[in-house]
């Protein structure tokens, strides 16, 4: 290698780039990042906006009212504004009120909400308004306030706070304090803490707003084309209004000829042809409106499409009158023309593309919005443009923390203004002091964002508009929990069989992992990040509209003629979807913006796109926007990075902080950008800095350059090992297993009660590691063993995707795992929570507790706890509680003044108690959690899988002397059938083994990342150089007889997992047992005892094979077998004294006759229906014999 | 009967923990007999139970036990003067006439481990328990750690390690150890390896070999991973290195590229590799707690006695009939 090739960046030198990315970012930078802006940002904005709330005293006209004083009071004027927020470090509040800091940890052992307290400054005015002039200029002028009141720091609730965050304790705390306050380690956080349990706010993905998107309508249908444009002011609590354009297929009333265009507009009742709108906007003249539809008035063809819509507004020429006829279709009734006017006016100015202008003076640029909207209908009309793609993911939004939970903010704060208002007002009218820290109730906010991250149901507790946003996070396994933090839902109906949007789409490229995604309804509507996809939090825009300015951009306003728009080297400008203006020169304007943005003078999240097609230049800053880095090309063919600034981000911080790169720096000297998915669309990126080289590139106009194809993964793709030589739904079924493989899910297990828990006793990092799994601490936690594979046929218990385990390494210790149960109670109070009321743990005894359970009570000490160390099984109480008996009417006072509400271990479960913790909840009471542990060892029925969405039960386990050996002693730990190979192509699992093989013999790990340049038939030279067949295959003896087995196989160190779904959590038979109470028909489920059931299906089995006697065993004798009397006259139920043995029907039509009573069997649930059909006056009759005398045939 | 049947064993080398020796002049079903016995079948002793009196280590109790099962415990034989056969001393108590225990049946040891015990050091951080702070009721039996007096001077730890303590961690638990064999358990496996290879037959085609060309006979030579042939420097013929019999493997590759050169498919074979069906090479590896001598002898008396009852049990069928 010579010394010029040594400066060249590779694809090896990227991982510097990657480290140095997560290194500053880490895994789950989106969440806290969308966090740390609503909290630093977000919440002063809104709290900024809820607008000064200004109360007047009212007359009263009660008895004893004072007339004078509230005649004086009435010319007072009231406001209440609020002013800066703090939030404080996270507390709790016990009981006794003493407040202390918390920390995640103690939350979530206490089931407590991490929380802060938020404070605002409030200020309260008095104005007298009775020498105002009710005509003055600004309504909101009061003058000089005659009482000021300022209150400093008003408590206004607690808010939620995401772990590491900017406002966590833990934010910069390095690893040692983490351990001593508990935290794992590798923890991200980017998750909440409620209750004790831990939240995940899950991102939401919708279409963006003020974008206007153009569809084909499918024929035959009543419009051809239709465009709408979903408009939403920046930061507004208003819902999107949606402006919809429709060409008509065929003329309909008031229209002479086809193609005619009307509009949908928010409110009105019908359809107004857009013509109106122009002229409603004070287009009168054809002309004008013309320029702005058409721009370019020799344009012929189009101008003739747009003749119709022209000719149908004919009648309205003037603004009143187009103003009226909107007005006559809106939903305000009864009105006088003027009224209507004003209305439609109204109307146009706040409903009509808000996002353009809601002011006085935003007619112009509505008019040229609405003319751009038609235009682009009008081109796709004439075939030159295409129809917008749904699915285009530049077009999506996702809505993280930050957004939702400021959407959520913002109405529980309008909950909370309402509130003060009416409480003002009271005190006002009541001529009462007015407290404004008491009318401050900090249930709305704490209440408010508590249940919503809780249940998941945001929005209002009455209607909430989504369900599921608050997920608990998963805890399974360490890449489970990551990969849960980056998850990304479609709130789309999952029963449609839509196809569309479930497809991966070119635009997912980099952003959305192609494999990470759930089987079955879900499927593609759930995605996952990919690894280094970055989530843009917003930055303002008046920072780009200024730059605009001074570059030289003509204001929509100040345009003279729109003809200049129609001229192929203007450049018309996008704001965040708003039209700002034109610009003569784009080129020109592009690259300085990015220069800018390259050196950071705005924000390195802004996307600048040149789309020279449609000769737009569309520019966003909003939040929600999926962005990724990538490498800059400077010339179209030379990297901006060099290898200096590699060896720079290499260097450790004992060479000097000063020399250290980091990846902000990069970003800064212009050597790396985010590009958002609607920017890469006009990139040119190529694969690998070695496509770069001149002479073999593929083409000479590259701007940009992948950091590393294999950042297209996300969290649990990146897990599997040369993914790339896999068939794709492998590694989707990969992906969704990953999450079930038992590891080490945090560092603190130890001290955490999750309710379930497995944790590997002896994991091993994987021989072939993937260069993504640095990252996600995969070495650190990992889930899984690496176990000799031989690929074979033996004995023929590895059937059907079933495994062969050696017992003898499983007796060693192969994948043993424990696993954690937790149980928890709490001494509920009672009323005012006195000790006479609340509940007790306490040890229960038959004389004084009524209902005890049937478990043992022995285990329990005299605090109603067990014992650490204690083994535990079967129904063995575990938490003794009883609770005071209400006293009955009519029932005689009993010995027993208590119940008992104990907790039993599940049936099925056993071990030994792990731990106990005792303390108390926020309100006081005692607070009790028992973790149970068992351990668990492999065995027949266990489930396994390799990395490449292979997996397979137990199902035969051989001491080391029945296994197969080779000539060096080497036993297979797992024996796995070759049948699992061909029609499933996982040939990674092959090349893995391989290359564990060639590690294991040489003590490295392998690199099994994909897209690089490691060959099969490289590893296989390597295997062959050591003395091993090339292939990996090798001579095996049989076990029992100790023969050469005739074929060679397969065998070499595979990475396996152990997936949660353990035969003994599943065993269930039953002989008898418990039965429903209503219908005595077995339960249902293992949990309860409950019977297996024969089903539809099995019954037609049966009846196949003849045997009526098995299905009248199996559905009547072993199920609700129930014996009843008949009356044989009137076919009755009749009455029965079995104890005398005594029969007697009471019905009217019988008591005299002599008794003619049978017995028969019937199913109970019979039974029961023959009673629910008498309570509805339907009286079923049953006669065992049709022709018999006695019976009754009278009714 | 083709095979001779009359096995001799040679022993090719010993160390205190390797042993690797020929037998020959039988056939697969007695070497293959003597390996399982090996594996299986050797009484040894392991720690069986265990009673934990006080762990605030970070390791659970069960995952201690465990460990714990896993030390191979050697047993010096007085008499020999080595490290011998437990089951000379000792009985499985099933097998005992005592009731509950004794110390024929059961040898104890006790560990209790404070973190103050192991240093003095501040700054220390952790300290390891290792099988050496095992404390044995019987002077005879010991934990085994190290194979060599060399491995003892490289390790890091001065037994095999059970668990780290942290400051103010403590440790006591009681261990009993019993007689037991590997079916029950694989503790009580007294070796790491055992297991045999075949000596491999070659037989050079001279005739035919020389037809090929010299760049044939090299591809020949270097398909084969585990060189058992070589180029004669001086000849240019193939000849067999010097250690084959060592080094083979059976791949198949050699096989596989030998018909791709022949002519047409009824030629006769290059060069044939072959297993033998008389000599077997065994390896012995001790877990440590014998000497790998002491278990191929303890393996054959096992062996011996159960031929023994199977005579007996076949000398009564004969009587029955």
């Amino acid at each position: 290698m010579d010394e010029e090739d040594y400066d060249v960046v590779t694809q090896e030198d990227s991982w510097a780039v990657i480290s140095s990315y997560f290194e500053e970012k880490g895994l789950v930078r989106q969440q806290l990042d969308s966090f740390d802006e609503f909290i630093q940002n977000t919440m002063q904005e809104l709290v900024d906006d809820t607008g000064a709330i200004r109360v007047r005293p009212k007359m009263q006209h009660t008895v004893g009212y004072d007339k004078e004083r509230g005649e004086e009071a009435a010319n007072k004027m009231y406001e209440v504004k609020f002013g800066q927020v703090y939030l404080s470090k996270p507390v709790s509040v016990e009981k006794d009120s003493s407040a202390c800091n918390i920390f995640p940890h103690e939350a979530r052992l206490r089931n407590l909400t991490y929380s802060a307290p938020l404070y605002c400054d409030i200020l309260l005015n008095t104005y007298d308004i009775s020498e105002l002039d009710p005509n003055r200029e600004d309504q909101n002028d009061f003058g000089e306030p005659e009482k000021m009141e300022d209150c400093q720091k008003v408590f206004m609730g607690y808010v939620p706070i995401m772990l590491r965050s900017q406002f966590c304790v833990l934010a910069d705390k390095n690893d040692l304090e983490l351990c001593e306050l508990g935290e794992c380690i590798y923890d991200q956080g980017g998750y909440f803490v409620i209750n004790g349990s831990e939240k995940v706010i899950v991102a939401h993905e919708r279409m963006s707003n003020n974008h206007v998107y153009a569809f084909k309508k499918k024929q035959p249908h009543k419009y051809s084309w239709t465009v709408e444009t979903r408009s939403q002011v920046e930061n507004s609590t208003r819902p999107t209004s949606t402006l919809y354009l429709q060409m008509y297929n065929k003329a309909g009333r008031g229209a002479i000829e086809g193609n005619q265009i009307r509009a949908t507009m928010p409110y009105i009742r019908s359809d107004i042809p857009v013509v109106i709108i122009f002229r409603a906007l004070g287009r009168n003249d054809d002309r004008s409106i013309i320029e702005h539809v058409v721009y370019d008035l020799e344009d012929g063809e189009m101008m003739d499409l747009f003749r119709p819509s022209l000719e149908e507004a004919f009648v309205i020429q003037k603004q009143e009158v187009a103003l009226d006829f909107i007005g006559k279709r809106g939903s305000a009734k009864d009105i006088i023309a003027e009224e209507r006017i004003a209305y439609a006016r109204d109307l146009l100015r706040s409903e009509v593309l808000p996002h353009v202008g809601v002011g006085e003076r935003c007619e112009t640029r509505k008019v040229f919005f609405l003319g751009y909207a038609v235009h682009k209908l009008l081109m796709c009309r004439l075939g030159r443009s295409d129809e917008d793609d749904r699915d285009h993911f530049g077009k999506k939004r996702l809505d993280l923390a930050g957004p939702l939970l400021g959407g959520l903010f913002r109405t529980l704060l309008r909950k909370l203004e309402k509130d003060v208002r009416s409480q003002l007002q009271r005190c006002l009218d009541e001529n009462k002091y007015f407290n404004i820290e008491s009318a401050i109730r900090s249930t709305h906010i704490t209440g408010g964002l508590k249940y919503c991250l809780a249940t998941g149901n945001w929005g209002d507790r009455a209607n909430p508009s989504k369900a599921g946003v608050s997920q608990v996070l998963n805890r399974l396994t360490y890449a489970s929990t990551l990969s849960h933090l980056r998850r990304c839902n479609t709130p789309l109906a999952r029963s449609g069989k839509q196809a569309k949007p479930r497809q991966l789409h070119n635009t997912h490229w980099g952003m959305v992992c192609p494999a990470e995604t759930p089987e079955g309804q879900a499927v593609g509507l759930v995605k996952n990040l990919a690894l280094m996809a970055y989530v843009s939090t917003g930055s303002p825009q008046a920072i780009i509209l200024e730059t605009l300015e001074e570059f030289g951009t003509l204001n929509l306003d100040d345009l003279t003629s729109p003809k200049v728009i129609a001229d192929q080297s203007t450049c018309n400008i996008f704001v965040n979807g708003a039209w700002i203006g034109v610009h003569e020169d784009p080129e020109k304007l592009v690259n300085t913006l990015r220069g800018s943005r390259r050196s950071m003078d705005i924000d390195s999240e802004v996307s600048i796109v040149r789309d020279i097609g449609e000769s737009e230049l569309r520019i966003y800053t909003d939040a929600g926007r999926i962005c990724r880095p990538l490498y800059i090309v400077k010339d179209g063919c030379k990297l901006a990075i060099e290898k200096s600034h590699i060896n720079r981000l290499q260097l450790t911080e004992e060479d000097g902080p000063e020399n250290k790169m980091t990846f902000m720096m990069l970003l800064h000297n212009g050597l790396v950008e985010y590009i958002d998915t609607e920017e890469e669309e006009t990139a040119m990126v190529a694969m690998d800095p070695k496509d770069l080289t001149p002479g073999e590139s593929y083409s000479s106009t590259y701007t940009h350059c992948e950091i590393h194809p294999s950042m297209i993964l996300g969290i649990c793709a990146s897990i599997i090992p040369f993914p790339d030589h896999n068939q794709s739904p492998r590694n989707t079924y990969q992906s969704a297993m990953g999450k079930q493989a038992m590891g080490i899910y945090a560092s603190n297990f130890q001290v955490r009660m999750d309710t379930m828990a497995h944790v590997l006793h002896y994991p091993q990092k994987p021989l072939c590691t993937t260069r993504a799994m640095e990252f996600l601490h995969f070495r650190e936690l990992p889930s899984g063993v690496n176990c000799i594979v031989a690929i074979m046929i033996y004995t023929g218990y590895n059937q059907e995707d079933s495994l062969i385990m050696n017992q003898s390494a499983i007796d060693r210790g192969l994948f043993r795992s424990s696993y954690f149960r937790c149980y928890v109670d709490e001494e509920k109070g009672g009323s005012g929570g006195s000790g006479l009321t609340s509940e007790r743990f306490e040890r229960p005894t038959h004389d004084l507790v009524d209902k005890m359970k049937a478990g043992d009570y022995a285990k329990l000490d005299d605090d109603g706890l067990v014992q650490p160390g204690t083994r535990v099984s079967g129904t063995d109480i575990l938490i003794g509680k009883t609770a005071p008996k209400e006293a009955q009417v009519g029932q005689a006072m009993s010995q027993k003044t208590k119940r008992d509400c104990s907790t039993a271990m599940k049936s099925t479960e056993n071990g030994i108690v792990d731990q106990v913790l005792l303390s108390t909840t926020s309100d006081g009471f005692r607070f009790t959690k028992v973790r149970i542990r068992n351990v668990r060892t492999p065995q027949i029925g266990d489930k396994f899988a390799s990395r490449h969405g292979q997996k397979g039960t137990i199902g035969m386990t051989y001491r080391q002397e029945d296994m197969p050996f080779t000539a060096e002693g080497v036993v297979p730990d797992i024996i796995v059938n070759p049948h699992a190979i061909p029609s499933r192509m996982t040939i990674a699992q092959l090349v893995e083994c391989l290359l564990g093989k060639v590690c294991v013999f040489q003590g490295v790990e392998g690199d099994a990342t994909p897209f690089t340049d490691v060959t099969v038939d490289q590893i296989s030279k390597r295997l062959h150089s050591m003395g091993y067949q090339k292939e990996g295959n090798e001579a095996l003896y049989q076990g029992h007889t100790g023969k050469p087995l005739c074929a060679r196989v397969f065998i070499g160190p595979t990475f396996y997992q152990r997936l949660k779904h353990l035969v003994d959590d599943k065993v269930h038979s039953r002989a008898r047992g418990p039965t429903a109470m209503l219908t005595r028909q077995p339960l249902e489920g293992r949990g309860r005892d409950g019977g297996l059931r024969m089903g539809e299906m099995e019954r037609d089995c049966l009846i196949t094979h003849g045997c009526a006697n098995f299905i009248r065993d199996r559905f009547f004798c072993s199920s609700d077998m129930y014996r009843v009397h008949l009356c044989e006259i009137c076919g009755c139920f009749a009455h029965q004294d079995m104890k005398n043995q005594k029969f007697k029907c009471h019905s009217s039509t019988c008591v005299n006759k002599p008794p003619d009573i049978c017995q028969v069997d019937i199913p109970y649930a019979a039974k029961l229906l023959f009673q629910e059909l008498q309570a509805m006056c339907i009286h079923p009759r049953l006669y065992t014999d049709a022709d018999r005398k006695t019976r009754d045939n009278s009714f | 009967m083709p095979n001779n049947r009359f096995p001799k064993l040679h022993i090719l080398s010993s160390s205190p923990h390797t042993l690797t020796f020929e037998l020959s002049e039988t056939d697969v079903s007695v070497a293959n007999t003597l390996r399982r016995m090996l594996i299986a079948d050797v009484p040894t002793l392991a720690i069986d139970l265990v009673s934990v009196h006080e762990n605030t280590t970070c390791l659970l109790d069960e995952y201690l036990s465990h460990r714990l099962g896993m030390i191979p415990l050697r047993y010096y034989d007085d008499t020999a003067n080595r490290y011998g056969d437990p089951s000379k001393e000792f009985r499985e108590p099933r097998d005992c006439t005592c009731e509950d225990g004794c110390p024929k049946c059961w040898v104890t040891f006790t560990l209790g481990v404070q973190f103050s015990d192991k240093t003095d050091n501040p700054n220390t951080k952790t300290v390891s328990i290792t099988s050496a702070d095992l404390k044995s009721s019987n002077s005879n039996v010991s934990p085994a750690s190290f194979l060599s007096e060399e491995e003892e001077e490289n390790a890091q730890e001065e037994g095999i390690s059970l668990v780290k303590l942290a400051r103010g961690q403590h440790l006591y638990l009681e261990a009993r150890a019993r007689l037991g064999c590997s079916k029950e358990h694989a503790k009580w496996c007294p070796v790491a390896v055992a297991t045999y290879r075949f000596i491999p037959e070659i037989t050079l085609n001279t005739p035919a070999l020389s037809k090929l060309t010299l760049k044939q006979r090299e591809e020949l030579v270097e398909c084969c991973p585990d060189q058992i042939l070589k180029i004669d420097d001086v000849t240019g013929q193939i000849i067999l290195a010097e250690d084959y019999e060592d080094k083979a493997t059976f791949t198949e590759d050699l096989h596989y590229l030998q018909e791709s050169m022949k002519g047409s498919p009824e030629d006769d074979n290059f060069i044939t590799v072959k297993q033998s069906e008389s000599r077997f090479v065994f390896t012995v590896e001790s877990t440590g707690c014998m000497h790998p001598v002491e278990i191929t002898r303890s393996a054959m008396r096992r062996m011996e006695e159960k031929l023994i009852m199977l005579k007996g049990e076949c000398a009564g069928i004969n009587e029955g009939v």
